[in-house]
């Protein structure tokens, strides 16, 4: 296996290398009257190798840069196919109760070619494994195409030579022969080189100019930018924590915990407020306060361990944030008034002469099971929140809803027998009246009764607010993924790299130069500098004569 | 020469493997959470709740056991008439391999324990998640329902709906006992 190629200057070159990559020197014959190809200098791109395995069959494959244009262009139409309907994301689901299941959703909202969408699965395009793994292929192909390339441009312009072959001069597309010139030439024209901001390396009989190399390396910035944004949407679609995305219910006056968080928030207060005269709404805002949980979160059995992080009212687009979490307002609605708590007050059952013994809060949600109020101890031995009797006479909750909310407890306390007492309590009249609960209180010998002073003792939920919740752990690399790529290709767009041969052979002189773009402004700056060294030429001669020869004819023709 | 085949070696697999992951994640969540709720044959999906006694419960924990599971709530009327069937099949086969887990749709733990203590029911009662995660995760929306996992943590069948047939469940239970 013939691994290098030996130029005559001496230097050993990889297999497929185009010019010497130290003189410039052609390897293989090239046609007469062309100007040099000078794409990546002429060097060896690591695919092109003999005897390729099966490693470097797949290597080359994504070393091609068809192959990654056909790849990018195959992505765009299928991810375009994503935008013909609304994707499945956008059907809004509160607290996993989805409004229309989307197979529905897609056939009868737009027929046939809604049931096909739904069917190929482009309902969910951007989440779809073959969406993900065409992604994860064109980040192969932008990583191997850039290591292809970068790395032996890298060592090929790292230890380039100032003297270049005479056929590599004579072939560039600016290129100047004189045959006798002065000694002191080399002073001025290097000094002149040097205000323009070259970097100058006189050699025996040569020099090399050359400026902003960086630029070579803003694609493979860009192509680095591209890689981290490909891996940022990868693991966006990959990992399912990273990202949320959820609509949860608050109801007014309750602590409710956020799924899939570590947090708990309390819908304090909901306010509404209208323009004069119409129906359309000025405000609508939730006082939220945040909390974090930290033991028995979501235990039925034990209060859950809550620490008040931060409040903040939520308005439309001044969400609460915290944490990379933020808490949208996104809808509301209005409820009859719902009994949330009552302040209840333990009293004695006797009328005349009634002695109250304390006060406490009583939840109408869950409530706790143990109270004590003075010298009594209360236990809540039953609750239905929509107290009625069962056909088989059993006391039964027609719904989960505080509708007709009916305790009863047991207490204990002084001048009470050790078993207890039992009694039960209807906060809303219309049950305490059809229930009889002080007949019954009474008729079971309870010495002592609940009760409120007032409707300043009732608290009533309105409103239920909807939040929107998300997150998105993935957005900051995805921005950085974007910065990275701008860098890139500003780097590559508004600097040129410039390099300047100069080859001195007894009295003659051959100068030949290349940039990677913006060749007149290149031509004008090589001209100003050789005039400013004491050399009298038009700027014309800098264009090669193999070049100023195609001109003419495409003049003539 | 070597050297450089392993360095392409090592970035071709991390691109294999990154696809792997994508395949094996997809295809994986599609048994749970995309097409939403599990059929028969499907894994049943795991989960960990508290009991009435502030024990944490977990079903993948009863492997090699059948397991009945139903969803109920203090509430829901066909669901207080089917508990004496589910107590009584459970009597029956608790020591042959049978474990049944009510999962109560909501947290009222005094509702729920006084209507335990009510209908005298012994087999053990879970809280499901103030979300209702379980619910969801089976795909729950009239209550009651019941599925009958298999010991090797399959749904054998599952019913929507009640009162439970009681035959159908003596019977289902029977044919999957280890």
């Amino acid at each position: 296996m013939i691994d290098s190629v030996k130029c005559e200057c001496g230097h050993a070159n990889p297999t497929e290398t185009v010019l010497c990559e130290s003189c410039g020197k052609p390897l293989i014959e090239l046609p007469e009257h062309e100007l040099l190809e000078m794409r990546y200098d002429g060097i060896a791109r690591r695919s092109q190798r003999t005897n390729p395995s099966v490693t470097d069959r797949i290597w080359r494959f994504f070393s091609s840069v068809k192959v990654a244009v056909n790849l990018i262009i195959f992505t765009l139409l299928l991810s375009s196919v994503g935008t013909i309907f609304p994707q499945e994301s956008t059907l809004i689901t509160i607290d996993g109760f989805k409004e229309i299941s989307p197979e529905e959703y897609y056939s009868s909202t737009y027929g046939a070619a809604g049931e096909l969408y739904y069917a190929f699965g482009f309902s969910h395009t951007y989440s779809s494994w073959w969406l993900t793994l065409l992604l994860i292929l064109i980040g192969t192909s932008l990583v191997i195409c850039s290591l292809d390339r970068i790395l032996p441009l890298y060592r090929a312009l790292s230890k380039q030579q100032a003297k270049k072959h005479p056929f590599f001069l004579r072939r560039q597309r600016l290129s100047l022969n004189r045959s006798s010139f002065e000694e002191s030439w080399n002073v001025q024209f290097l000094l002149a080189a040097k205000k323009h901001g070259y970097k100058t390396h006189e050699v025996e009989d040569a020099i090399f100019l050359e400026k902003n190399r960086f630029s070579r390396w803003g694609p493979y910035i860009n192509h680095i930018g591209l890689i981290v944004f490909l891996i940022a949407l990868v693991f966006r679609s990959m990992v399912p924590d990273w990202t949320m995305d959820q609509y949860n219910a608050f109801t007014e006056g309750e602590i409710r915990q956020v799924p899939n968080t570590p947090f708990y928030l309390e819908n304090k207060k909901f306010t509404l407020e209208y323009y004069p005269n119409e129906s359309i709404p000025k405000l609508f805002q939730t006082d939220a306060v945040l909390y974090k949980c930290t033991s028995n979160c979501d235990n039925p059995n034990v209060d859950p361990t809550l620490k008040e992080l931060m409040t903040k009212p939520i308005r439309v687009n001044e969400p609460l944030e915290y944490d990379g979490y933020s808490f949208y307002q996104y809808q509301f609605s209005i409820i009859p008034p719902q009994l949330n708590s009552i302040h209840v007050t333990l009293r004695s059952l006797n009328l005349k002469n009634q002695q109250t013994y304390g006060q406490f809060t009583l939840s109408l949600k869950n409530p706790k099971p143990e109270y004590t109020v003075g010298e009594y101890h209360l236990t809540l031995i039953d609750y239905k929140p929509d107290f009625s009797i069962s056909a088989d006479k059993k006391p039964t909750s027609k719904t989960q809803n505080a509708n007709a909310p009916g305790f009863v407890f047991q207490v204990n306390g002084p001048n009470i027998p050790a078993e207890g007492k039992k009694f039960m309590y209807f906060p809303l009249p219309k049950d305490k009246a059809f229930y009889r609960e002080a007949d019954l209180n009474a008729k079971v010998g309870s010495p002592v009764e609940l009760g409120v002073n007032g409707m300043q003792d009732l608290n009533f939920a309105t409103a239920i607010s909807y939040l929107n919740v998300r997150t998105d752990r993935v957005l900051p690399w995805i921005f950085a993924g974007i910065i990275l790529f701008l860098v890139g290709v500003s780097i590559g767009l508004y600097w040129q790299h410039r390099r300047v041969w100069v080859r001195f052979d007894g009295s003659n002189m051959i100068l030949g130069a290349h940039t990677n773009k913006n060749w007149l402004g290149f031509r004008r700056e090589l001209y100003t500098i050789l005039i400013k060294s004491g050399l009298t030429l038009d700027e014309r001669d800098l264009v090669n004569s193999i070049e100023q020869e195609k001109e003419i004819s495409n003049d003539e023709s | 020469m070597n050297q450089k085949r392993w360095f392409r070696i090592v970035i071709l697999l991390i691109f294999l493997v990154m696809s792997g992951y994508t395949l094996w994640n997809h295809f994986y969540h599609d048994q749970v959470s995309v097409t939403g709720i599990p059929k028969i044959g499907d894994p049943a999906p795991d989960f960990e709740l508290y009991n009435l006694e502030n024990q944490k419960i977990k079903l993948s924990g009863y492997s090699g056991k059948v397991v009945v599971l139903n969803f109920w709530g203090h509430w829901c009327e066909p669901c207080q008439q089917e508990m004496p069937t589910f107590e009584k099949v459970w009597n029956k086969f608790k020591d042959k391999g049978l474990v049944i887990i009510g999962v109560h749709l909501g947290q009222e733990a005094v509702t729920v324990k006084h209507f335990v203590d009510q209908y005298g029911i012994t087999f053990p009662i879970v809280y499901d998640t103030s979300d209702l995660q379980t619910a969801h995760a089976y795909g729950i929306d009239p209550i009651p329902d019941t599925y009958i996992i298999k010991p090797d943590g399959t749904i054998a069948d599952f019913r929507i709906g009640g009162p439970i047939d009681p035959d159908w469940l003596a019977s289902t239970i029977q044919n999957n006992l280890p």
